[in-house]
């Protein structure tokens, strides 16, 4: 599952989306396993981009779909997984590649991923500034998905709390997956994906 | 400290105000910068929760709003106009000579220049500035900034009065706080009285703050003008002497009376530096002298000889008509002819009368008009008389030969006309033309012209209260009266005076007095710190900002 994230100013400084660098690293690791691997890009829901097919030829594929793959809207992970589950796909493993800022919430979310038969590992893709923004001064925050706007003057106090519920969010996606058993691999968008993720395969080390 | 131009009330108000205006406006203050992140969802937590812990909205950036304020209360207390007083140990008065004879313009222009810097160099509190001309003028009190000596200097001239100086120093120093020490600072080269020092009294001192040359630019000074009688017995004699600097040439010295030019003086003599002047055959008619070719104005009023004319009533005793014909100042009214006073015989005339009573119970009987002081004294002349001793002769009427004074509206003078029957000899005594000549000027209230009026010198038996230059009433209350400047001055009995300026008698001077040393105050004070520590603000609030702790 690779979340088709809303138009939206990308901060990143490596190309066109660490989203998609790390759904082709994956797939291709898995392909060339000899498994079967599908895309199946979300926002408001879920689509079926390529069903699960095997052989490693299937690469290029894959290449050529996430790079046509074009945004999305807001982002609804609940209802993506409805339509997951709903294709009653053979067991396997889903790899959900998001930030996991739900509109609903980890509150809609978990529990839809709690649902799914199949293993999960889950792929959290985050920019430093997300868990301790450098920002000062009176701002008029818009969210890129939604547009919503919220203005703040950011004072010690106030990022304080922004920590409190940041570690909030970040304690329910660790617990959800500790407890569900899933993988939970958070990599820095800011920086090159591949070798995170050459990290992840060679050190084993993860989150979860 | 004190302030200026506002009151504290005020200062602490407009404070206040910008205080509120400058709080509304920072919480009104928006400035965002738009961003845009990847959710708000945690910002909104956050914002939530900071709120749930507040009652109120939270004031933003008070280290920013500190900054403003103190810059705002800089201003305001720069525009409120703060001064630092120096507590001051002693009363300090400065004395400016404002008298004509002390230089002319050009000296107090020059002395009151020096007046003001030195009296910037004083604190306010204790310090006072006085003009010395015809009274003391105060031109600054304590207090009083020293700015406001400029616009109360605008057409400030040089006095026609002599210098008082030495008078408003004894003043102050016999009204002074004993409490405090008296520092008297006299400005210029003012003659002072060694004596008249000599009695200031502990805690007063007096100091000199020398200027320039302040005493030049008087010209030829009047040292005396006054009258005498001719010594041929025709008219009157007039007298002026006229001090000159050395080098300074004689000036072309005349005399007008009342309009009529008398032309050069008769006799012109030089001793040393005093250039004596007389005029002869001048008309004892009472008019009014002035000299002209002098700088500052030179008057006198002369004396009336005019006879005194008489009406004598028909019935009246042969001896009264004897007796004006007899009396050079004394001439029977004619025809057509207005008198000023009256013989009358039972009952007073329209006119002041001497008035040959029947039997009115007294012998002698003087009216002296409520407030007519002079009169008053003049009544002690009739005492002189020896009324009391009038004989009877053998065979004759016992009568009172008292003599009553009584007061009423106007004079009179009243006699038991019986005592001027045969059955007495008082006709017949010098006593009697003699009582009829003061009655009779009394009667005509002549005030005698004094031989010289100077202002500054007093004159006794002045018709008081009198009306000064300007309107001014001035009553010496029974002691002499002095003039305080030159001009003319109305009587009275209607009689007016006229005093000139004349130089004062010279004086020992008193020993040369100790320099008076200027003090610590004045400078530009606050004035001058104020702007450099809102600098000092805006420096360090630049500093503050461009480390990100300040928006």
């Amino acid at each position: 599952m690779l979340r088709r994230r809303a138009a939206c100013s990308s901060r990143s400084r490596h190309g066109p989306g660490p989203r998609l660098r790390c759904a082709l690293a994956l797939a291709a690791v898995a392909l060339d396993q000899h498994d079967t691997v599908g895309l199946f890009p979300f926002a408001e829901d879920l689509r079926v981009a390529l069903r699960p097919q095997a052989g490693k030829g299937r690469v290029l594929r894959f290449a050529e779909l996430l790079g046509g793959l074009e945004p999305g809207g807001e982002t609804d992970l609940a209802r993506s997984l409805a339509t997951l589950e709903a294709l009653r796909l053979r067991e396997g493993l889903v790899v959900v590649i998001s930030d996991f800022f739900d509109r609903g919430g980890l509150e809609a979310a978990l529990p839809a991923l709690n649902r799914l038969r199949h293993k999960l590992l889950l792929v959290q893709l985050l920019r430093r500034g997300d868990r301790e923004p450098e920002l000062q001064g009176d701002l008029e925050l818009r969210d890129c998905e939604t547009g919503a706007r919220t203005t703040v003057s950011v004072t010690p106090r106030l990022l304080d709390a922004y920590r409190r519920s940041w570690q909030a969010f970040e304690a329910a996606l660790v617990g959800f997956a500790q407890k569900r058993g899933a993988g939970l691999l958070q990599l820095d968008a800011d920086a090159e994906v591949l070798p995170q993720l050459a990290t992840l395969f060679e050190t084993g080390s993860y989150v979860v | 400290m004190s302030l200026t131009w506002l009151g504290l009330p005020a200062f602490l108000f407009g404070l206040a105000a910008l205080a509120a205006g400058l709080y509304v406006l920072q919480q009104l203050r928006v400035r965002h910068r738009e961003l845009v992140v990847p959710t708000t969802r945690f910002w909104d937590e956050a914002l939530e929760e900071a709120r749930a812990r507040v009652l109120r909205q939270r004031f933003r950036h008070p280290l920013a709003y500190l900054f403003l304020l103190l810059l705002a209360a800089l201003l305001w207390l720069g525009v409120a106009g703060p001064r630092l007083d120096q507590d001051a140990a002693e009363d300090t008065v400065v004395l400016c000579d404002a008298s004509a004879l002390s230089g002319g313009v050009a000296g107090l222009e020059a002395r009151l220049e020096a007046a003001g810097d030195f009296a910037a160099t004083l604190p306010e509190a204790g310090r006072r500035v006085l003009l010395c001309g015809a009274s003391a003028t105060p031109l600054l009190l304590p207090g009083e900034p020293v700015s406001l000596l400029g616009p109360r200097l605008e057409g400030v001239a040089p006095e026609v009065a002599p210098p008082s100086v030495e008078a408003v120093i004894a003043r102050l120093a016999r009204d002074r706080d004993q409490r405090r020490p008296l520092r008297l600072v006299v400005v210029g080269d003012t003659a002072l009285d060694e004596a008249a020092l000599a009695d200031l009294g502990p805690g007063c001192r007096v100091e000199r703050l020398p200027v320039g040359s302040d005493a030049t630019g008087t010209g030829p000074v009047l040292v005396a003008l006054g009258q005498a009688p001719a010594r041929d017995g025709a008219g009157l004699e007039l007298l002026a002497g006229v001090e000159l600097a050395e080098g300074m040439a004689e000036p072309a010295v005349a005399a007008r009376v009342d309009g009529a030019d008398l032309g050069a003086p008769d006799r012109v003599e030089r001793d040393g530096g005093v250039l004596s002047l007389r005029w002869d055959g001048v008309p004892a008619s009472g008019g009014r002298v002035e000299l002209t070719g002098l700088p500052l104005p030179a008057a006198l009023r002369l004396a009336d000889a005019a006879p005194l004319l008489v009406a004598v009533a028909a019935d009246a005793p042969a001896a009264c008509r004897e007796l004006l014909a007899a009396d050079p100042g004394l001439r029977l009214a004619g025809a057509g002819e207005a008198a000023e006073v009256a013989v009358t015989v039972g009952a007073a005339s329209g006119l002041p009368s001497l008035v040959l009573a029947d039997a009115p119970g007294f012998g002698f009987r003087v009216t002296v008009p409520a407030g007519d002081r002079r009169a008053a004294r003049e009544v002690d002349a009739f005492r002189e008389l020896g009324l009391a001793d009038i004989d009877r002769v053998d065979g004759g009427e016992a009568l009172a030969t008292d003599l009553v004074v009584t007061g009423g509206d106007a004079r009179r003078v009243e006699v038991d006309r019986r005592l001027l029957s045969d059955s007495f000899d008082w006709t017949r005594s010098p006593g009697f033309p003699l009582f009829v000549a003061r009655a009779l000027r009394y009667l005509a209230d002549r005030a005698e012209a004094p031989p010289y009026l100077a202002a500054g010198e007093p004159l006794r038996d002045a018709p008081a209260p009198l009306a000064a230059p300007g309107g001014a009433v001035l009553d010496p209350l029974g002691d002499a009266f002095v003039p305080p400047r030159s001009g003319g001055y109305a009587g009275a009995g209607g009689r007016p005076l006229e005093a000139s300026l004349q130089r004062p008698a010279p004086v020992v001077a008193a020993a040369a007095l100790p320099e008076a040393e200027a003090g610590l105050a004045g400078g530009a004070g606050p004035l001058l710190w104020i702007p450099g520590l809102a600098l000092l603000l805006l420096l360090v609030e630049w500093f503050l900002y461009r480390g990100g702790r300040l928006p």
